[in-house]
This record gives structure tokens, sequence and C-alpha cells, in this order.
């Protein structure tokens, strides 16, 4: 009986061929390939099928928060230089001997906002743009700044920006090259680099 | 990107005052606009500037792709106008702290035809524990539109004075604005301003300009 699964193995290996087996052995086989074949002819499943199938394999999956614990958990190997290990560890180490805990800033710091943001609406009129983005001091100038949406395709951009009360520099980037001021903006001032910033004064309703 | 990594570990590892606002800064500036720049920040450090207005400056010129050989003038004078004005208000007023804010408004009303004595007194109007930004900003912006100084000036103190909220305070320019078209100058501008937001005339200011 072992040399016969002997044959088998060595037959499923491809070491030997079909004719190499005992007469049981090719009987099973020619079975075992007809149901093989049976399997094979089936007719696909069903797109609803999958889909009900594919939900299910989803549903079993593990949340979220869990797959996250199981990674942050996980042992795992990170391969530092002992250079860059060396500067990692003095960044962090500064990092904590220079963050002053509950110092309050004094005179020439900068003072805490109030955390009570002023929703501010922007309008720029510009029906030949394709884009138009508002950027200023309240995001560090960053050059992509915020996009204004003209939903009705009228030319009319805006967009509403939370700020804290202050006054700031802004302009509008028309394009992603053209820098133009606001010409409703309550005042401009010189950029310093031959142009012309928008100012905005946001001030809440209860402030005096 | 590998020059402002090293710049600022160089600043964190000696305890910079730069350091703790300028990660972001050195993280968008290259090599050689940080040459001309971190020299005028660090003074303005030092002398306790409004160091993230003048950041903020740098910031532009970036963003607009301004050469840094305009940045650096123009940060440094910005940092100039920043230590001219306060210099003078601590002067006038030895016992009172600014917020930067407050510094940075100062400078640009400055700019615009404000005086250190109209700014004074706005600051020994002010009522404990008021930031004046605002009032000082709408100062400015008032004497850009043509009100004569002492007359700015006069309202501002008011408006400080008895607390006109600041969101009314903060509509008088773009109230003056819209005024225009139906006044012949900015007195009687402001005055159209005023009444349409209903703050009063300030004591001896005549009524209708």
């Amino acid at each position: 009986m072992s040399e016969t699964y002997d044959d088998l193995d060595r037959y499923l290996e491809g070491e030997i061929s079909v004719e190499e087996l005992s007469e049981e052995l090719r009987a099973e086989e020619e079975t075992l390939r007809g149901l093989l074949e049976a399997v094979r002819d089936e007719t696909p499943a069903s797109p609803s099928l999958r889909v009900a199938v594919m939900r299910e394999i989803r549903d079993v999956r593990e949340p979220a928060w869990r797959r996250l614990l199981a990674w942050f958990f996980q042992p795992r190997t990170i391969r530092l230089s002992p250079a860059t290990g060396a500067l990692a560890m003095a960044a962090v180490a500064a990092a904590l001997l220079l963050v002053p805990f509950g110092e309050r800033p004094a005179e020439g710091g900068p003072e805490a906002g109030t955390g009570e943001n002023v929703v501010t609406r922007f309008v720029f009129i510009a029906p030949e743009a394709s884009s138009v983005q508002i950027t200023g001091d309240f995001v560090d100038w960053n050059p992509e700044g915020i996009a204004l949406k003209d939903e009705r395709a009228t030319g009319v951009w805006t967009v509403d920006v939370p700020l804290e009360p202050g006054v700031y520099q802004y302009g509008f980037v028309v394009d992603g090259v053209e820098w133009r001021p606001d010409p409703r903006a309550v005042s401009t001032v010189d950029d310093g680099f031959g142009r012309e910033n928008s100012v905005v004064i946001v001030s809440e309703e209860n402030a005096t | 990107m590998r020059t402002a990594f090293l710049l600022t570990l160089g600043l964190l590892a000696t305890h910079h005052p730069l350091a703790a606002q300028s990660a972001e800064l050195l993280s968008r500036i290259d090599a050689e606009t940080a040459d001309v720049v971190v020299p005028i920040l660090e003074e303005a450090a030092r002398d306790s500037l409004p160091v993230d207005a003048l950041e903020s400056k740098v910031l532009e010129g970036m963003a607009k792709r301004v050469p840094p050989e305009r940045i650096g003038p123009a940060v440094a004078q910005l940092a100039d106008e920043f230590r001219d004005v306060r210099g003078a208000l601590r002067q006038r007023l030895p016992s009172e702290a600014f917020t930067d804010s407050e510094i940075v408004a100062a400078a640009r009303a400055a700019r615009q035809g404000a005086t250190i004595d109209a700014l004074e007194e706005l600051w020994e109007a002010r009522p404990d524990g008021g930031v004046l930004e605002v009032p000082v900003t709408v100062l400015g912006e008032l004497v850009r539109r043509g009100i004569p100084l002492d007359e700015a000036s006069g309202l501002m103190t008011f408006v400080v004075r008895e607390r006109v909220p600041l969101h009314v305070a903060a509509q008088i320019p773009g109230k003056i604005d819209g005024a225009m078209g139906n006044a012949s100058t900015p007195v009687e501008a402001l005055t159209r301003a005023l009444r349409t937001l209903n703050i009063p005339d300030p004591p001896g200011r005549r009524p209708g300009g």
C-alpha cells in the first residue's frame, strides 16, 4: 500500500507518467480528473454572488483600530545607521529642552489666540479663470493656498476660511501663476516686493 | 532640503532663539535665501521683535518667487520698522507691554501716516486687558483715506475708551469707502459711516464733519 501511494506521489510530482501507475491507481486518477474537469466547467458565479461574498469577507475583517493596535504592538526590526540614530535622539532631546512647559508668552512673544475662529468669506470675481487660490499669512503663504470654488460657473469664486480674530494679509493666485489683490479688501499694503497685499480685519462680534 | 535640515538641527543643538519658530521656515527656504535672511531673523529674535511676522515675509517672498537678494532687504526694512515703532512706544509708555500683533499693526499704521503721538493716545485710552491691534489698524486706515490725523486719532481714542465693539470699529474703513460716492470729502464720508454704524460723535467732533 505504501509503495502504491509512493507511486501516486511521484506521479503527482511529475516524476512518472500515468502509464507507469498500477491499474488501480490509473482508475482513481481518471475518476479524480473527471471530477476536476466538472468543477472547472462549472458556470461562473454571478456578479451579485461575488459582491455578496466579498461583502461578507470584508465584514469579518478586523476593525481598523484593532489592526492598528496589532501593528503597533507587533515586534519589528527598524534599521538605523548609528549616525541617524544619534541625530534623531539629539533632536528629540533638544526639542524637549526647548519647549517651555506652561510658560505664558510675555511681551514680544506671540499672544495666545482666543481659539474662537470667525468664518470669513472671501469672494473674487474672475470669469476667465480656471482656478483661484487664496494664500496669505494665515497659511504661512503656502503657495498652494486654499482653493476657491465657482460652483455655478458664473465667474464668482468664493471660499469660507475660519480665522482667529486679527489682521491678515493675503492675495489671490489665478490659474496658479497670476497674483492679484482683492478689490473688495478693506485695505491694501505694499508687500515690499513691488506688489500689493490685501488686508482683512477679523474680529469677534463680542470683542471690545 | 538637506541644508534646511542641517540648519534646523544646528539651531536646535545650540538652543538658538529662532529654533522654536523656524523649523517650518527652514524646511521651505533654499540655502541661498537662508544665508540672506537667517542673520536678520537671528538679530530680530535677540531683540524680541515679532519674528513670526518677519518669517511670514520670507515665506511670502518665496511663494512669490522673489529672488533672495530682494527678500533680504524687504525683511530687514520690516524689522527696522518694528524696532523703530516699538522703541518709540517704549520710550513714551515705559510701563506698557506690547504684543507682537500690536507692534506689527503700529508699524503698518506708522507707514500709513499715523504718528507716535496718535499711537500713544490710543495706548493711554486702552482699558485693562484690551489688545489694540484692530484699533491701531483702523487708525492707519482712516489716515490713509484722507481723514486728518487729529480727527482720526480723536475718533479711535474715543472708540477704545468707550469700548466700541471691535467688529463695529473694524467696519469703519469699509463704510467710509461705501459713503465716498455720496460724500464730497473723506470727513463727510466718515460722518456717514459713523451714522451707519451707530457710533456717536466723539466729544468735540463737529457733527456732519
